[in-house]
């Protein structure tokens, strides 16, 4: 078509349009009330009438309604929850609307029990409305849209009838009106709907119990209402003909019931309705995940260790190469390859290689005092206060050293400068191994660091550790041996190096308060106060150390001051730590109520020939551990069960994984908590079951007592 | 005197609580042995479990007006495995737990009469009309599948297969957990899945 043409009646064309649109838009209007057909035709079945209802009659696209699906049940007729219970089959409803809509899940109403001979139901009796939301997609554009459900159930008295149904509403699309004539339907729904709760439901199968631990106080109160249930959503977990356990302290409501003798799986969740004469109340149950042992090498944990420590360790080296003695190094490096620029390229990866294979060879050293360490029984973990406390000492004397209050072999500087000039293969690797050497007085501090980190670590990541800290310390070389223009961006060495070099103590000292805090949990605070006074006395030796360095002749009784702040640190620091070891007998009297004392293999060694000694192996993270110790072991009987027979209460806290603790469990075959386990003088440790009550605590120690 | 009062109380309550806890514990265990029973079948003849010392025993519960027993008939499943089961040397056992009056409860001549309709073909049908034998072995559903091994160990407990429905068109889909279980208890291998949940209608005890 010409383009005039098409130009002139375009105008026309567009009133046309509108004209049209008015007439098309008028009827549908008009239709909207009787077009839409927001419910279902009702489908008589034998004992049940069933219908879908539609909230809306006119909806708009991508936003969400609501469908409900009516089951009128004849008298003493019933269908069934999402848990149908011993027999029977939950209701089942598959939704068709066009492509991309969403429907959500049925919204259960308050379930009732009925009970079979001795089997247990659980469902819905004379009228139940099943509530779905849905949307259509947004770029839905008819004027209406159906939706069609399969649902299928089965309804019983005694006798069981399986029956199913599709049904369809039609409703318009546009302006969202309800629909008058299912309002009452709604409301209906709505009222018999159970209210959603946020309260931390969670649940742990154990020895053939399932706990359920709800953490909330209303839920505490709920408990002591009248008729008060609970109904577990999920279809072979509990034994359904059982009583539930109930107890409960001030915050955790705890509810036990044996396992289903059918169950053969754990379900990540499921809902719970908690119900009683009042009120009924919706919450989601979340399995109990205990966490990842810190200790073992979980594969993904490990890669993303080893990652960001290769990467910290790099930088580490990098920033060595800005201390005061090794930067002009650096630079007199720099000099000297761009004076035979024939070989750098050599010369860099053999002084590359020289480094790196010094720093590994002190991480071979310090694996190897490490595992001498080990065979004589010393920790380095960060659970053991004594390793904590030497590490702190560590920090605070890098710290101090960096700040410039005393120095470390000042004089094997000269002796490396004059080495590191020349070429050729073997002396760039040898320049390497002495450029750590010769950096030695100022890397130390950061080696210490690294040092006190990779002695915590497992030997790869050790390795790893110090090999990254190799190739960042060589890499400015690497660099300008390759692109020889580097050297001419380097900044000139200067008073700078000095200011740099004091502020990285601060860092340090940042690390020793840590250090500090983690000791100050682990003992306490008269231990802690201990060690600060002997870090003073450290510091104290120290300066004076630094002070002697600059005398030209040391006075005896310079020597002799040093000595003195020497022994009075360690003495301090040793006092510090025998405070730590009786710490918990001290304790033991001071805290109210607490009845136990802090687990470790010596106090329970030193305790079991003398009298009987309980155990309790538990974590913050383990419900059925706090379950135990609230219904059974916390309680007021078994305080005093343990005051008549004189029984020493030991818990040990596994919650970090305490490596003693996770030893202690192998003993008995376990690797997990719960463990108790009662050691009676003259005779063999007993293992308690895995979920205790007063009396089963009681049975025990009275059968030892005799 | 006192302490002699409150010693007999504490038995006494011990003693009541381990029945309490036996009655609650008679459920079955798998890899134990399986609960005796002894109960008359449709032709008057009495079976027990040591009857069948041996030979591998499958026990279905059943009603016959139970849909979910209805699905595996109609559709002739039921049929194919005790065919399949029994031709193997296994004992197939049909055990009947309606008490009288309720839904499935059948006389002897009746459960003849299903078993030539219905072209089935169990070792036997016991009519354990007290449910005696379906409290030992906490027989909850109809159908409720067991596999007893040659010893007279318990292997298998739990549904025919994995889709809990009355529809007959879902027993092609399913996971067959029953008839797995059974043959690898034939084959003397362990079964892969020794329990699962058992669907259907409720037994009809007597209350």
């Amino acid at each position: 078509m010409p383009k005039v043409q098409l130009k002139a009646i375009l105008p026309w064309f567009k009133q046309c349009f509108s004209l049209a649109f008015l007439l098309l838009l008028a009827p549908s209007l008009l239709y909207a009330q009787t077009n839409a057909q927001a419910s279902s035709e009702r489908v008589v079945q034998p004992h049940v009438n069933v219908q879908l209802h539609s909230e809306f009659d006119t909806i708009s696209a991508g936003h969400l309604y609501t469908l409900a699906i009516e089951l009128e049940q004849e008298e003493n007729w019933h269908t069934y929850w999402i848990n149908p219970g011993d027999s029977g089959e939950a209701t089942k409803i598959e939704w068709q609307g066009p492509e991309g809509s969403y429907f959500d899940g049925i919204q259960w109403p308050t379930v009732n029990r009925y009970e079979v001979g001795p089997l247990i139901n659980y469902g819905f009796s004379d009228t139940t409305y099943l509530l779905t939301d849905f949307s259509i997609p947004s770029e839905y554009n008819e004027d209406t849209v159906t939706l069609t459900t399969q649902v299928s159930w089965l309804v019983c008295e005694d006798i069981c009838i399986p029956g199913n149904a599709e049904l369809s509403v039609t409703l318009n699309v546009g302006m969202p009106s309800i629909s008058e004539g299912n309002r009452a339907h709604f409301m209906e729904a709505r009222r018999s709907l159970p209210e959603l709760s946020d309260w931390n439901v969670q649940y742990d199968i154990q020895d053939g119990q399932v706990s359920i631990v709800v953490e909330d106080a209303d839920a505490v109160a709920m408990a002591q209402e009248q008729d008060f249930y609970t109904f577990v959503g999920a279809t072979d977990l509990v034994e359904h003909n059982a009583e539930w356990q109930v107890e409960s302290t001030d915050e955790l409501l705890i509810l036990r019931r044996p396992l289903n003798t059918f169950n053969s799986a754990q379900p990540e969740g499921f809902p719970v309705q908690f119900s009683s004469s009042n009120r009924t109340l919706e919450a989601y149950a979340a399995e109990v995940v205990a966490p990842e042992p810190a200790t073992t090498n979980n594969s993904t944990t490990t890669s993303i260790t080893f990652v960001s420590a290769f990467i910290f360790a790099f930088l580490g080296g990098v920033i060595l190469n800005l201390m005061p003695c090794v930067f002009p190094v650096l630079s007199l490096k720099a000099l000297a390859m761009a004076q035979h620029p024939e070989s750098k390229v050599k010369d860099a990866l053999f002084y590359c290689l020289g480094v790196i294979l010094s720093f590994i060879f002190v991480a071979a050293v310090l694996i190897a005092l490490r595992s001498t360490g080990q065979a004589l029984g010393w920790g380095f973990q960060l659970q053991n206060p004594w390793f904590i406390a030497v590490l702190s000492f560590l920090f605070v004397a890098i710290g101090l050293n960096l700040s410039g209050v005393f120095q470390v072999a000042t004089s094997l500087m000269s002796v490396g400068q004059s080495s590191t000039q020349g070429s050729g293969a073997k002396q760039s690797f040898a320049t390497g191994v002495l450029a750590v050497i010769v950096a030695s007085p100022c890397t130390a501090p950061f080696m210490g660091a690294a040092l006190g980190f990779a002695i915590t670590q497992p030997v790869a990541l050790s390795l790893i550790i110090f090999f990254a800290l190799g190739l960042g310390f060589a890499f400015p070389f690497l660099l300008i041996g390759l692109i020889p223009q580097i050297a001419k961006v380097l900044p000139k060495p200067g008073q700078w190096m000095e200011s740099f070099k004091q502020w990285m103590a601060f860092p340090m000292y940042i690390t020793t308060v840590w250090l500090i805090w983690v000791f100050g949990r682990q003992t306490g605070m008269d231990s802690t106060a201990l060690l600060l006074l002997s870090m003073i006395l450290l510091a104290a030796s120290l300066w004076w150390w630094g002070q002697l360095q600059q005398k030209s002749s040391k006075g005896i009784w310079g020597k002799l001051t040093l000595l003195l702040l020497v022994v009075g640190t360690v003495f301090i620091f040793w006092q510090s730590m025998i405070w730590q070891q009786s710490k918990p007998a001290t304790e033991q009297g001071e805290v109210e109520g607490r009845n136990w004392q802090v687990w470790s293999q010596q106090r329970m060694d030193s305790l079991i020939g003398e009298q009987p000694v309980f155990v309790n192996m538990t974590a913050d993270w383990c419900i059925t551990c706090l379950a135990n110790e609230r219904v059974a072991l916390s309680v007021e009987s078994t305080q005093n069960l343990f005051e008549n027979y004189d029984v020493a209460y030991l818990k040990g806290d596994w919650t970090m994984q305490d490596p003693a603790i996770t030893e202690y469990l192998a003993e008995f075959g376990r690797n997990g908590v719960p463990l108790y386990v009662l050691y009676w003088p003259g005779k063999e440790p007993q293992v308690l079951p895995q979920i205790l009550s007063p009396s089963i605590v009681r049975e025990h120690i009275e059968n030892n007592a005799g | 005197m006192k302490y002699i009062v409150k010693t007999w109380l504490l038995v006494l309550i011990t003693s009541a609580f381990m029945v309490m806890s036996f009655g609650a514990k008679a459920n079955p265990e798998i890899g134990a042995p399986a609960p005796n029973f002894s109960v008359i079948d449709s032709h008057g003849v009495t079976h027990s479990l040591s009857d069948f010392a041996g030979e591998t025993v499958v026990l279905e519960w059943t009603n016959h007006d139970c849909p979910y027993v209805r699905k595996h008939y109609e559709s002739g499943n039921m049929q194919s495995l005790q065919q399949r089961f029994t031709e193997q040397g296994v004992v197939w056992l049909s055990v009947i737990s309606s008490s009288p009056g309720t839904q499935g409860h059948v006389s002897a001549e009746q459960a003849n009469e299903l078993t030539s309709s219905r072209n089935a073909a169990p070792t036997a049908v016991l009519l354990d009309e007290s449910g005696t034998m379906g409290r030992a072995y906490s027989a909850r559903v109809t159908p409720h599948m067991y596999v007893i091994d040659s010893e007279g160990v318990l292997q298998y407990a739990g549904g025919i297969d994995s889709i809990p429905s009355a529809r007959q068109s879902d027993i092609e889909r399913a996971e067959p957990y029953f008839a797995n279980a059974a043959e690898q208890v034939l084959s003397g291998e362990a079964v892969s899945r020794p329990i699962s949940r058992p669907y259907g209608c409720s037994v009809k005890y007597s209350d």
